[in-house]
């Protein structure tokens, strides 16, 4: 069968000590991340891309995706030990895994989260394996009118899942896809809004903004926050499950697992909406909901094993389509380009080594994963305990010297500081600035696509309305505005976000 | 009807949409606009400035009329701090190199938690140095100018 041989293949890649090497290097790295709150796969991946400049592609993708679905395993340690959620994906897990530690019931929820995870995972590597090739069959047959209109979806889905309103939301995404226009013009390669400024031609760096805009701007936030944490750090005991907490977990996982599969990979989709519906869901099917935020097994395994599924499935639109679906796949993408590959639906034609090895290391990094979190849980929580005022110098000093060694360039740290400002006054103004992201990043093949179509079409507008895929993009993209603005959708997204 | 600034944070997002998408219109006119059908350097950044502005308009407008909270009092002193050291990292990298800049960072940005001891910081100073010693030009042999008297 095709698909035994496509995995095969990407074993054989994906199996060399050193790309197994970097997956573990990956996934650990992403798992103390995910342990500790204050940093974040974005900011980590913008930061560890630099240092990948010299691997191979293979094993620079390898070990960054092994960042992002290792910090949500690390994620979830933090929740259920401390009540904080290490990753916005695992602030689920804190309403009643915490109270699972609480009631020394600790180890059930961190061994129910990894197992969960694992098997999620699992599952999500043979989604990916099974739906890419038909999707990149249908893909290929997109033009400029439809990958306009498929980024515009993508757009407007990252706005709609959003925090903040609406209308700022837009707006972030708008200016985002403004801020991309800096540079040159892709066509005539005539200077534009350089301001004189020399090192601007290439564009404002991608790493020094992001860095600056969720990195430091974190770190500012945090440095305002100056409440203490109560730490779980007693003896974790117990890792095991009994029967009868395999017989209630097991069906949450698996509904966790399918819904994570499925929403990982709309464009704003992801880990955090796979754990957020998940707990609704599971708390709807349960018998007793009133069990829900005092300790329920099921309200740890549901979330958890859907969010794995989430940020897995998430690669999908990237590795099929070319199009980031969220902005941690989108410093993916940015990766990718840096490392010379031209994303899109000729990706897994032209490199199928290299397609298969990211999905079958992603199985890999999932066991080495299950393997970290449950023996390490004790060195991971005792990091736990190093005050933070300690961690943000560190921080920053990564920061600096990522963003300094791509271009040795000394203008690229005075922009850190610049956008880091930015991303705090947005914070306090209650914009997110990860709409800005995505709009900064698929900005300009937006704008390549809208002139490849207009320049076919002659000056016609409409023949986003008569392609019917595009149509067919323009209408989602409606319909979810839609779904926003009518008000009791609107309190539940709030809700969801305040619960 | 009484106007006031009912939604200060939308009042400054809006302001502050209007205000990016005006300057975007403001150099983006100068550039060779080209039409639909063949566009130049101009025509998208104008399009997408112009649609910034409506939006900045109409998020302004609203925050008059919609009940909002007020804006978090910001915290000069860590901001200050943070952002100092990260500047003076920039401006000393060339001349004093990775270890005295990074001494530099690590020790500024170190007061803006407020709660540190000098002792404390410098110890923090030191272990960071080591760490970036070994880790970026031993490890991973960025080719880093590391003090004040190498070229």
């Amino acid at each position: 069968m095709e698909l035994i041989d496509n995995l095969g293949l990407g074993f054989s890649v994906a199996l060399s000590l050193v790309n197994l090497t970097y997956c573990f290097f990956g996934v650990f790295i992403g798992t103390l991340i995910g342990v500790l709150p204050g940093i974040g796969p974005l900011a980590t991946i913008a930061m560890l891309l630099p240092l990948t400049f010299g691997m191979e592609p293979a094993t620079a993708l390898i070990m960054l995706s092994g960042v992002y679905y290792g910090a949500m395993y690390g994620g979830s340690t933090t929740a259920i030990l401390v009540n904080l959620p290490g990753e916005s994906s695992s602030v689920v897990t804190c309403l009643d895994g915490y109270q699972m530690a609480r009631k020394g019931q600790a180890g059930k929820a961190l061994a129910v989260s990894a197992l969960g995870s694992f098997f999620a995972g699992s599952v999500a590597t043979l989604v990916i394996a099974a739906f890419a090739p038909p999707l990149v069959t249908i893909a290929i047959k997109f033009a400029s009118v439809e990958y306009f209109s498929l980024m515009t979806f993508g757009l407007v889905a990252a706005v709609v899942l959003s925090r903040g309103s609406l209308l700022k939301g837009i707006g972030m995404v708008v200016m985002g896809v403004l801020l991309g226009t800096v540079g040159s013009d892709p066509h005539t390669a005539t200077h534009r809004f350089t301001l004189g400024f020399p090192e601007l031609a290439e564009g404002i760096g991608f790493v020094p903004l992001a860095m600056g805009m969720f990195g430091v701007s974190e770190v500012l936030i945090n440095l305002e926050m100056k409440d203490g944490r109560q730490v779980f750090t007693d003896k974790v005991r117990g890792l095991w499950l009994t029967l009868a907490d395999v017989k209630a977990a097991a069906w949450p996982v698996i509904r966790g697992t399918g819904l994570g599969s499925v929403l990982g990979v709309l464009p704003g989709g992801g880990a955090i909406l796979s754990s957020f519906a998940s707990y609704t869901l599971e708390k709807r099917l349960a018998k007793d909901p009133s069990r829900f935020g005092k300790g329920a097994i099921e309200g740890v395994a549901g979330p958890e094993s859907a969010n794995n599924a989430g940020a897995q499935t998430s690669f999908i639109p990237l590795l099929t389509l070319g199009v980031p679906g969220n902005t941690v796949i989108a410093v993916m993408l940015g990766a990718m380009i840096l490392h010379g590959i031209q994303p899109g639906p000729q990706f897994m034609i032209e490199h199928p080594d290299l397609f298969w090895a990211i999905i079958v290391s992603m199985w890999i990094g999932n066991l080495m994963l299950v393997v970290l979190n449950l023996p390490m849980i004790g060195i991971w929580v005792r990091l736990l305990s190093v005050p933070y005022r300690l961690l943000y110098p560190a921080i920053l000093l990564f920061v600096c010297i990522g963003v300094y060694s791509i271009n040795h360039s000394v203008f690229d740290l005075f922009l850190v500081p610049i956008f880091a400002i930015c991303g705090y006054l947005f914070v306090k103004i209650d914009c997110d600035p990860a709409p800005l992201l995505l709009g900064y990043i698929l900005g300009p093949m937006m704008e390549e696509n809208l002139r490849r179509a207009m320049l076919l079409s002659h000056g016609d507008w409409t023949v986003f309305l008569t392609h019917p895929i595009s149509l067919a993009f323009l209408l989602l993209s409606m319909v979810l505005l839609v779904l926003v603005i009518v008000p009791t959708i609107r309190s539940k997204r709030i809700d969801a976000f305040t619960e | 009807m009484n106007i006031r600034v009912r939604n200060k944070k939308d009042f400054a997002a809006g302001a502050m949409f209007i205000a990016v998408g005006a300057v975007f219109l403001a150099i983006g006119s100068e550039y060779d606009l080209g039409s639909a059908t063949s566009m130049g350097t101009g025509y998208f950044p104008i399009l997408i400035a112009t649609l910034l502005l409506v939006i900045g308009v109409i998020v302004a407008l609203a925050s008059l009329f919609i009940e909002g909270q007020g804006i978090d009092a910001v915290e000069p002193q860590s901001l200050t701090l943070v952002l100092g050291a990260l500047v003076l990292f920039a401006s000393s990298l060339d001349s004093l190199g990775l270890m005295l800049s990074t001494a530099i960072l690590v020790f500024v940005s170190s007061l803006a938690s407020g709660r540190f001891r000098i002792a404390e910081i410098l110890g923090s100073v030191l272990v960071i140095m080591i760490f970036a010693y070994v880790v970026f030009a031993y490890g991973l042999e960025i080719p880093f100018k590391l003090w004040p008297w190498e070229t």
